[in-house]
């Protein structure tokens, strides 16, 4: 059985991702400073979603952590417990 | 990704490697549909290798890009996903064998499960109808009836060779304008060219 951990997303998603990270005890400086970068460019991930295939990709493997997590902050997840 | 908010597209999920999947898929509401699959994928005797090696290939992403539960994929899902596959094995050359098989294992998994209706096609012989594929209608029907008569006093591999020799030439005459006659070839005409010409 896996250890648990109480956590609530908040809706927005840069927040809800470094909640993420700190309520499982994982990250690091860069992690952060790659989910600065991101949600700075876009923080509406769904408009990264909308781009072409080329400007997805231009973001550069720093910015897989955050856009693996990035539907943490999905109005119909539930809350992870 | 792992929380279905985004869809970003079979293409760019194709170009990622979801690597990270077994560490997040705890905290994640994929993770009942993903241990569904697997555990059904352990009783059909699936070796752990080929489970966690197809459900992050192809599961993982269906479940994504559909954003539905496992129990609503269908096989127009996994088409989409095949297709992108050949899109991008035409976009930049790398291979998609391996996704091809996942998606043969993901449908047998799905078939035992119930959610899909169809087993993938396994091997065998091609028929003959996907094979004569690119052959005009009304020539490709005749050919398909003297292939299966043919079945009935020649070897399965003697059948396959005259299967392939008709296709070779029914593409040709397809390659013909309708009412045009023969393709044109150099050299003297030969004598099929006598053969009037054969309807659409």
């Amino acid at each position: 059985m896996q250890p648990v951990t109480a956590y609530a997303p908040s809706p927005d998603p840069h927040a809800a991702y470094l909640d993420y990270l700190a309520a499982t005890g994982r990250g690091s400086q860069p992690y952060r400073w790659a989910a600065r970068v991101f949600f700075g460019h876009w923080p509406d991930p769904q408009a990264w979603a909308a781009q072409s295939l080329p400007a997805r990709l231009a973001e550069g493997r720093q910015a897989h952590p955050p856009t693996d997590h990035v539907l943490d902050a999905a109005p119909d997840a539930p809350a992870r417990l | 990704m792992l929380h279905r908010m985004l869809r970003p597209g079979y293409d760019y999920l194709l170009e990622r490697k979801l690597s990270s999947i077994w560490r997040e898929i705890s905290y994640s509401p994929l993770a009942g549909d993903i241990t569904r699959f697997i555990d059904a994928a352990e009783q059909l005797g699936f070796t752990e290798r080929v489970r966690f090696a197809t459900g992050s290939q192809v599961p993982a992403r269906l479940l994504i890009q559909a954003g539905r539960p496992l129990g609503e994929l269908t096989l127009a899902d996994l088409a989409e996903f095949t297709a992108a596959c050949h899109t991008r094995h035409e976009r930049t050359g790398k291979g998609h064998h391996h996704y091809l098989a996942a998606v043969s294992n993901t449908q047998r998994v799905l078939f035992h499960l119930g959610i899909v209706g169809e087993l993938p096609r396994s091997g065998g012989p091609v028929p003959f109808a996907e094979r004569l594929a690119g052959v005009r209608p009304a020539i490709r029907e005749p050919m398909i009836a003297y292939l299966e008569r043919k079945r009935a006093t020649c070897q399965p591999h003697t059948v396959s060779a005259i299967a392939t020799r008709l296709r070779h030439f029914g593409e040709f005459l397809a390659l013909g304008r309708p009412g045009a006659g023969l393709p044109h070839l150099p050299g003297p005409a030969p004598a099929y060219r006598a053969l009037p010409n054969l309807p659409d």
